[in-house]
C-alpha cells in the first residue's frame, strides 16, 4: 500500500498546457499515474499526452471523478488555481510551484482548512508511491534508479534531500512505500504529523524517515504526536543545522522574530524532543540507512 | 534582504494611514542642521542603518538646536553600528512620549495565519517583558480571508488594558498596520514604540517593514527601494559578494544565486537547501573551514557557473574547492559541469596540488564525466558518494592529510 497516491488515484493536472506540465506529464503517466484530465484556462478542448484538457476545474469534474489535483501553474497564479480546486471539493491539492507569495499561500491554506482540503506544498518537489504513481518532477526520467517499492515512508521538508535519501535506500536494497516532499516554504499545508497519521494506517509502511530543517515547529509537533501514541512504528529522523546555533548571531533589526520563536525551531531542541519520543535520530547522513536497517530488523530483506 | 530601511518603512506606514513623525534623511552635518531648523529645533538624530540596537551603540542622539544637531551628525556619521558604516542619518522631530506600546504583524507558521503581537508596554525591553510577564504580550491571530475588523482591533487593545480615546486611536493604528501588511505583501511589520504623546496623539515613533521576497514581482515600487545597504542581513556585502551579485544579474531568468563569503579556506559550492546545509555540517565536523556558501536554483546556466567558479577561485588563501549537489531529477548536470570545466581550464591551476572535488548525479552524468576528464587531476564522484565521503575527501586533500 501507500499513502495519498496509488495506481488508482484519479489525478487532475492544473496548468496542463504549460511547458513544465508538457515535459513532466508523460513521465507521470508512463510511471503509472492515472491522470484523468487537465485544466488550463482558455485551453479547453486541447489535449496533452492523450489527456483531455478543460478550461476550468468545474468543467473537468463534470466529465471525470478526481481524487487529487496537482498544480503545475506558476507561482503567481497558484492562489486562484488552488482556490478553484478547493471550492470544487477535490480531496487533495498538491502544489509544486516555488516562490508562491506568503499572502497567497496563507489565503489558500485558510480556505483549505475551512473546506477540509488536504494540501501538500507549496514548493513541494513531488510525491512518489514507487511502482504505482508519481507526481511532479521527482525521480526524473529514470525513477527506478531512485525509487523501488518497499516498507519505508519518507517525508522531507527538502526535496533534494528527500531524493538523496531515497537514492541511498534504493542502493541499499530498501524500498519505499511513499515519498512526500512537504515543501520548503514558511507556510505549507500538511506536515510531518499529517503524514505520520496516514503512515500509521498503512499496513505496508513499517518505518518512517523524517528529514527536517531549522525553523518552524513542524518537527516539535511530530515529536509530541509520536510521544502521545499517535504513531507507533519506528521513526528515523535527521535535522541538520545545529552548528548554526553556536555561530555568532546576526544582529536582528526587530524583536518579532525572537518573540515568536522563543527558542523553538532550533535543530538541537527538535532532536532532543524527537529522541525523548523514541525516535532514532541520525546525526550524520551516513547513519540514516543503518538506522533504518536497525528499525526494520536484521533479518529484513526487500524482495 | 527584503527589509526596508527606516525612512522607507515609516513613509509606507504613513501612506497607509498610520501617523508617523516628520523626518528628513541627511547625508552630512550641514543638511542635518538645516533639517533640525525645518523640524523646529528639537530633534532626534539616528543612524540610518539596517540593524537594530542603535541606541545602545550610541547612534541615536537628541538635539535642541541646529548647532547641536550639526555636532551630533558629525559624531554619528562615520561611526560603525554593528559592522555597518553610517553613511546617512534620519533627523526626526523629537516626541514627548508618555507611553510606549508594542505592535507587530507577521505570519504564524503553525497556525498558517497573520498574527498580531501586541503589548501595552512596549519599548526596547519587550523581549524581557515577554519572558517575565508573558501575559502582557497578546498574540492575536487574524483570518486572512476576513481581514482585521475594527471591532476586533478594539477588542485586542482593550484586552491589553487600554481604554477610551487612546484605545480608539491605537485600534485605528493597528488596522492601518494590517492594511499595509496586506496591501504591500509584507512578511513582517513592527512598530516599537507605537507612542502615546503628551498631547494625546498616537504616533509610530519607529518602524520596520520586511517585504516578502517571493511577492516582489507585484510590488515593483518597493522592490526598487531595496538596495544593497542591507548587505546579507548582519553585515554589508563583501567585494566578492558584490561580484557574485553582478554574475547573478547577467541573466535574471535562470539559476538565481545565493552566496555568502566566509572566513575559511575551502571553496564550498554545494547546492540544494537541505543538501547544502547537511554538507556544510559534515565539512565543519571534519574540521574543514568553508570560504563560501553557494546555492543556485536549477536551470541551464553554464555561463553563470563558469563565472561563479572563477570568482570563488580568486579568493585569496583558498586551498581547495568542493562542488556538489543532491541527485538531480531533471536538470541536466552536464550543462553545469560544462561551465565548471571552462572555469577550471581558464584558471590554469595544477589540480594535483590544488584539490577540486566534484559530485553530481542525475541526467547528463555520462557527458559530465567525459567533460571532467578533460581537466587532469580533478576528482570526480557520482551517486555513490555520500555527503560525508565528500567532506572527508576535501578536508584531507586541502589540508594535506591525504591518506589515499
Amino acid at each position: 500500500m501507500s499513502i495519498l497516491l496509488d495506481s488508482d488515484t484519479r489525478v487532475l493536472v492544473q496548468g496542463a498546457t504549460g511547458a513544465e506540465a508538457r515535459r513532466l506529464l508523460p513521465t507521470m503517466t508512463d510511471y503509472g499515474t492515472r491522470v484523468v484530465a487537465g485544466v488550463s484556462p482558455g485551453k479547453g478542448g486541447e489535449s496533452v499526452g492523450g489527456v483531455p484538457v478543460y478550461g476550468a476545474v468545474a468543467d473537468a469534474l463534470r466529465e471525470h471523478e478526481v481524487d487529487l489535483s496537482v498544480l503545475f501553474v506558476p507561482a503567481r497564479f497558484v492562489r486562484d488555481a488552488a482556490l478553484e480546486a478547493i471550492e470544487a471539493g477535490i480531496h487533495t491539492v498538491h502544489i509544486l510551484a516555488e516562490g508562491v507569495p506568503h499572502h497567497d499561500a496563507c489565503a489558500l491554506l485558510t480556505r483549505a482548512a475551512e473546506r477540509g482540503t488536504f494540501v501538500i506544498g507549496p514548493n513541494s518537489q513531488g510525491m512518489v508511491s514507487p511502482g504505482k504513481a508519481k507526481l511532479g518532477g521527482t525521480g526524473g526520467e529514470v525513477p527506478d534508479l531512485m525509487f523501488r517499492p518497499g516498507p519505508v515512508g519518507v517525508v522531507s521538508r527538502s526535496g533534494g534531500m528527500g531524493a538523496e535519501i531515497c537514492l541511498f535506500l534504493t542502493q541499499a536494497g530498501i524500498g519505499q512505500s511513499t515519498y512526500v516532499a512537504l515543501g520548503g516554504d514558511l507556510l505549507i499545508g500538511s506536515a510531518f504529523v499529517e503524514m505520520l497519521a496516514l503512515f500509521e494506517q498503512d499496513p505496508e509502511t513499517r518505518v518512517v524517515i523524517m528529514f527536517g530543517e531549522p525553523g518552524t515547529d513542524r518537527e516539535e509537533e511530530a515529536a509530541r504526536f509520536i510521544a502521545s501514541g499517535g504513531f507507533t512504528k519506528p521513526v528515523v529522523a535527521m535535522i541538520p543545522g545545529e552548528f548554526w546555533e553556536t555561530s555568532p548571531t546576526p544582529a536582528s533589526v526587530s524583536h518579532t522574530g525572537a518573540l515568536i520563536t522563543r527558542g523553538r525551531g532550533a535543530p538541537s531542541g527538535k532532536k532532543k524532543l524527537l529522541k525523548e519520543a523514541g525516535v532514532l535520530v541520525a546525526e550524520r547522513f551516513s547513519q540514516v540507512v543503518p538506522l533504518v536497517k536497525q528499525a526494520l530488523g536484521q533479518t529484513y530483506r526487500n524482495d | 534582504m527584503s527589509r526596508l530601511l527606516e525612512n522607507d518603512s515609516l513613509t509606507l506606514l504613513g501612506e497607509g494611514g498610520l501617523p508617523v513623525p516628520r523626518f528628513e534623511v541627511c547625508a552630512d552635518s550641514g543638511e542635518s542642521a538645516r533639517a533640525a531648523e525645518h523640524l523646529g529645533g528639537r530633534v532626534v538624530i539616528k543612524a540610518l542603518v539596517p540593524v537594530g540596537k542603535r541606541g545602545k551603540a550610541g547612534a541615536v542622539k537628541f538635539a535642541v538646536s541646529a548647532d547641536e544637531a550639526r555636532a551630533h551628525a558629525d559624531a554619528i556619521l562615520g561611526m560603525e553600528v554593528r559592522r555597518f558604516p553610517v553613511k546617512k542619518l534620519i533627523v526626526m522631530e523629537a516626541l514627548d512620549i508618555e507611553r510606549e506600546i508594542f505592535c507587530s504583524i507577521s505570519f504564524d507558521a503553525p497556525r498558517k495565519c497573520p498574527l498580531i503581537l501586541f503589548s501595552a508596554e512596549g519599548g526596547v525591553d519587550i523581549e524581557e517583558l515577554s519572558e517575565h510577564h508573558p501575559d502582557k504580550l497578546i498574540g492575536w491571530p487574524v483570518n486572512i480571508l476576513e481581514g482585521l475588523q475594527a471591532e476586533d482591533a478594539l477588542a485586542l487593545v482593550e484586552r491589553a488594558g487600554l481604554t477610551g480615546d487612546l484605545a480608539e486611536q491605537v485600534a485605528r493604528a493597528v488596522c492601518a498596520m494590517y492594511g499595509v501588511f496586506c496591501a504591500h505583501d509584507c512578511e513582517m511589520i513592527e512598530v516599537n514604540p507605537l507612542a502615546e504623546l503628551a498631547d494625546g496623539r498616537v504616533v509610530a515613533a519607529a518602524g520596520v517593514v520586511q517585504l516578502d521576497a517571493q511577492a516582489l514581482f507585484r510590488q515593483p515600487d518597493l522592490e526598487a527601494k531595496l538596495g544593497v545597504e542591507g548587505g546579507n542581513g548582519w553585515r554589508p556585502f563583501t567585494e566578492l559578494e558584490m561580484r557574485m551579485r553582478e554574475i547573478d544579474a547577467i541573466d535574471p531568468h535562470v539559476g538565481a544565486i545565493r552566496f555568502s563569503e566566509m572566513d575559511g579556506d575551502i571553496g564550498f559550492m554545494v547546492t540544494g537547501g537541505g543538501y547544502g546545509l547537511s554538507s556544510l555540517e559534515a565539512l565543519l565536523d571534519e574540521g574543514g573551514k568553508p570560504a563560501t556558501t553557494f546555492d543556485i536554483t536549477p536551470g541551464r546556466y553554464e555561463e553563470k557557473m563558469r563565472r561563479a567558479v572563477k570568482a570563488v577561485l580568486s579568493k585569496p588563501g583558498i586551498k581547495g574547492l568542493l562542488l556538489a549537489g543532491n541527485v538531480s531529477n531533471f536538470t541536466r548536470v552536464d550543462i553545469k559541469v560544462a561551465g565548471v570545466v571552462r572555469a577550471l581550464k581558464e584558471a590554469e591551476l595544477d589540480f594535483e596540488k590544488f584539490p577540486v572535488i566534484i559530485r553530481y548525479a542525475g541526467p547528463g552524468v555520462e557527458e559530465a564525466r567525459r567533460l571532467i576528464a578533460e581537466v587532469p587531476g580533478v576528482e570526480w564522484h557520482e551517486d555513490e558518494a555520500s555527503i560525508e565521503d565528500l567532506a572527508r575527501r576535501i578536508v584531507a586533500r586541502a589540508y594535506g592529510r591525504d591518506e589515499r
